[in-house]
């Protein structure tokens, strides 16, 4: 009562204001022409004349949180000015929506519930362009979301939206990596579990194992190739297993892969190694693979295939939409990736060396 | 239509609830995953993930309809619009698997440069995709009357088929769509020299008479006996390209004159029989049927009637003629921004004008005038 008393006693002095109750329960108060930018809070008060005071603030969404809604205003408070430019409003959109993928996915749902169609457009864009190019593992690991699909309905559509064979090759390689990375931290907890430090090289734990086994001699000599790369760069595997660790989280997969096609046939016969100490299904997985790729892999020779995975990149890139666009992209979303390697072309043109950018 | 989306989200919201309950009692490990996943998934309701899908590629598209069965179900009940063209190889197969997936699909694009699609796949589609309205075919060579009798029995609200290019079809598999696909408002024959006869376009005639557009362009078995069909069976017919059916004569166009008073482009290129005769009745339709055109479109008029004619090789025209019909519709210019009038070929109707062209000639000769 005494609220409105004042509002209505010093209009001139004070700004009008509109309370907004989260689900949360906390109120906060917030210039009027800020809110009013959004079409829901817009409709609460002229319909409902809601939001006037504290005791009848206008209740959000649930889908809107605190956090969200402090961006959100932001958003307005820049935008419901109606002097700025479409350069200005542009560039501010794009250094707005420099933010992590979750926050990124919150703040979408938040402003789709709040009705803010422009900023749900912006929002969106930034994901579909996150999306774009992507394989399903890695949409998964970016949006956490459950692996809950069969083989079958995983494989099906890619094997045909794969035309091109080094494509494919990719593909392959990045589904190895994953295989690896499962299988190193695997081993990692199973190694905590037998609480023994292994000084052993691979080497010997292969010929152990193959001895118990009595694996044929069929088996030996595929592994002896691998041996003998693995024996090159045994000091390479371990330092790029490190790095594969640290850059679990975000699929810089072909960072690796570009530095070091030859690690992959290492670590690949690393997990032909561990695999015998796991689940037989396990095996029987790795094995269909080996079988399926093996015969294709095995005849490409590192150095190629670096040189394949380098093609395959750049055709990829090359497939992919506009150049500026792209620029524009790196350059806002720089200062948030792990390092990324730039290096000069052939003609003289910036290259990246990105993530997935499978078409 | 708002209510059903509304209805089918919460349902796939429901389902999808149900399920997280199963996988996170499930994943021995993903005790700390569980509250991630919860938070960001839920976050994005169907409705703006498929907002964001549409955003995407196709090919993008089809990735995340792989990606978790969440993903799958909205992605499935949502997409409406599949292009396939981008793909090389296995269209054939692309096609096989995603039919059964992408069961409302309302257009598919399966234009390809290099022919793949097989009866196989156009059968597959028809099975599952009963919702289809706009299905392009073009340069499918290795289709054949199969696929047409599983679109007739599959697909019957079709409203647009490309088939321009596939050289295998019949017309009996064509005259066999036609009695089921009544729907058919733009039809694409170009090239389809087996299937476009005479007896088709009868059956086009008597069967879609909500055609509003038709291209039998290359197709030399047309003559005048399907056409005049095609006049009185479809009366609003607005686009015909007839351009090298060269048995077409002057009894065509008359027929199309009187049948079809919409038409607004026709198309006689190398139409070689067509003579002044048809220009007249052309020009003659028009104004016979001013009373009528005027009281349906009564603010209209002006953009009613041909707009765009091409007669190029058909040189036994005169320049009388056509300058006759280029006075009555002011809709076809000869003027260079808005072309519409094309007589490449046709070296004795050089003369013809239109009306802002003639106009343009006589300000710029007044001016000359009075600057004597």
């Amino acid at each position: 009562m005494s609220e409105v008393d004042m509002a209505v006693i010093k209009p001139e002095m004070m700004k009008s204001y509109i309370w907004l109750q989260t689900a949360d329960g906390s109120i906060q108060q917030v210039e009027q022409e800020v809110a009013m930018f959004c079409p829901m809070i817009c409709h609460e008060v002229i319909q409902k004349g809601m939001g006037s005071s504290k005791n009848y603030a206008i209740s959000l969404p649930q889908r809107v949180n605190p956090a969200m809604l402090s961006l959100i205003l932001d958003y307005c408070r820049f935008h419901q000015v109606p002097g700025r430019s479409n350069k200005e409003r542009k560039s501010f959109d794009e250094k707005f929506i420099r933010m992590d993928t979750k926050r990124l996915c919150e703040l979408t749902s938040a402003a789709d519930s709040l009705q803010l169609k422009p900023l749900v457009d912006l929002t969106s864009r930034a994901l579909a362009r996150i999306i774009e190019g992507k394989s399903p593992e890695e949409i998964r690991e970016i949006f956490h979301l459950p692996d809950d699909l069969t083989e079958e309905e995983k494989l099906e559509p890619l094997k045909n939206t794969t035309d091109d064979p080094r494509i494919r090759l990719l593909n392959r390689l990045y589904a190895k990596k994953r295989k690896e990375l499962k299988e190193r931290q695997k081993l990692k907890n199973i190694e905590v579990e037998e609480e023994r430090v292994d000084d052993r090289s691979v080497d010997d734990l292969l010929s152990f194992i193959n001895g118990d086994n009595g694996d044929s001699k069929g088996i030996k000599n595929s592994k002896s190739k691998k041996k003998n790369r693995r024996r090159k760069d045994q000091q390479k595997t371990t330092s790029a297993n490190e790095a594969i660790k640290n850059h679990n989280k975000e699929p810089n997969g072909l960072n690796q892969v570009c530095h070091s096609a030859e690690v992959g046939q290492k670590v690949r016969a690393g997990v032909g190694a561990t695999s015998n100490l796991h689940d037989v299904e396990d095996n029987i997985f790795d094995n269909k693979n080996e079988l399926d790729d093996g015969d294709i892999d095995d005849e490409i020779d590192p150095a190629l295939k670096e040189k394949i995975d380098r093609e395959v990149e750049d055709f990829a890139r090359r497939l992919n939409s506009d150049w500026p666009e792209r620029m524009q992209e790196i350059l806002s979303f720089g200062h948030e990736r792990k390092p990324v390697h730039f290096s000069l072309n052939g003609n003289g043109s910036l290259r990246r060396y990105a993530n997935s950018e499978q078409r | 239509m708002i209510g059903e989306e509304k209805v089918r989200s919460e349902f796939l919201n429901l389902c999808f609830e149900k399920l997280m309950m199963v996988a996170a009692g499930n994943s021995g490990e993903g005790v700390k995953r569980k509250g991630a996943v919860i938070t960001e998934w839920k976050d994005i309701p169907m409705e703006l993930l498929l907002r964001i899908v549409s955003l995407v590629d196709d090919r993008t598209a089809i990735v995340a309809s792989g990606v978790c069965s969440g993903w799958r179900d909205a992605i499935c009940l949502g997409l409406t619009h599949l292009c396939l063209s981008w793909c090389w190889k296995n269209m054939n197969n692309l096609v096989l698997s995603l039919a059964p997936k992408f069961t409302k699909l309302l257009t598919l694009v399966l234009r390809q440069e290099n022919p793949q699609l097989e009866d196989t796949a156009v059968e597959t589609i028809a099975k599952f995709c009963h919702d289809l309205q706009d299905l392009d075919l073009s340069k499918s060579f290795k289709l054949g009357d199969r696929s047409f009798y599983a679109l007739a029995h599959g697909c019957p609200n079709l409203t647009k088929l490309n088939i321009s290019g596939c050289t295998s079809f019949s017309d009996e598999g064509l005259e066999y769509l036609t009695k089921f696909c009544r729907k058919l408002k733009i039809l694409n024959l170009c090239g389809c020299v087996k299937a476009a006869t005479d007896c088709a376009l009868q059956a086009i005639g008597q069967n879609c008479n909500m055609l509003h557009s038709l291209n039998l362009g290359w197709c030399d078995n047309v003559g005048d006996l399907g056409v005049t069909s095609l006049a009185y069976g479809c009366p609003d017919l607005r686009c015909l390209d007839l351009c090298g059916c060269v048995r077409i004569t002057d009894d065509s166009v008359i027929a199309l004159a009187n049948g079809c008073l919409h038409l607004r482009s026709l198309g006689l290129y190398y139409c070689r029989n067509i003579t002044d005769t048809a220009m007249y009745s052309l020009a003659h339709s028009r104004v016979k049927n001013k009373a009528s055109i005027w009281q349906s479109m009564k603010g209209r008029y002006d953009e009613e009637g041909l707009r765009s004619l091409n007669i190029s090789q058909c040189t036994a025209l005169t320049p009388s003629a056509v300058q006759a019909l280029c006075d009555t519709f002011p809709a076809l210019h000869t003027c260079s921004g808005r072309h519409s009038l094309v007589m490449s070929g046709c070296l004795n109707l050089t003369s013809v004008h239109c009306a802002c062209a003639v106009q343009s000639h006589r300000t710029l000769n007044s001016i000359l005038h009075t600057a004597h």
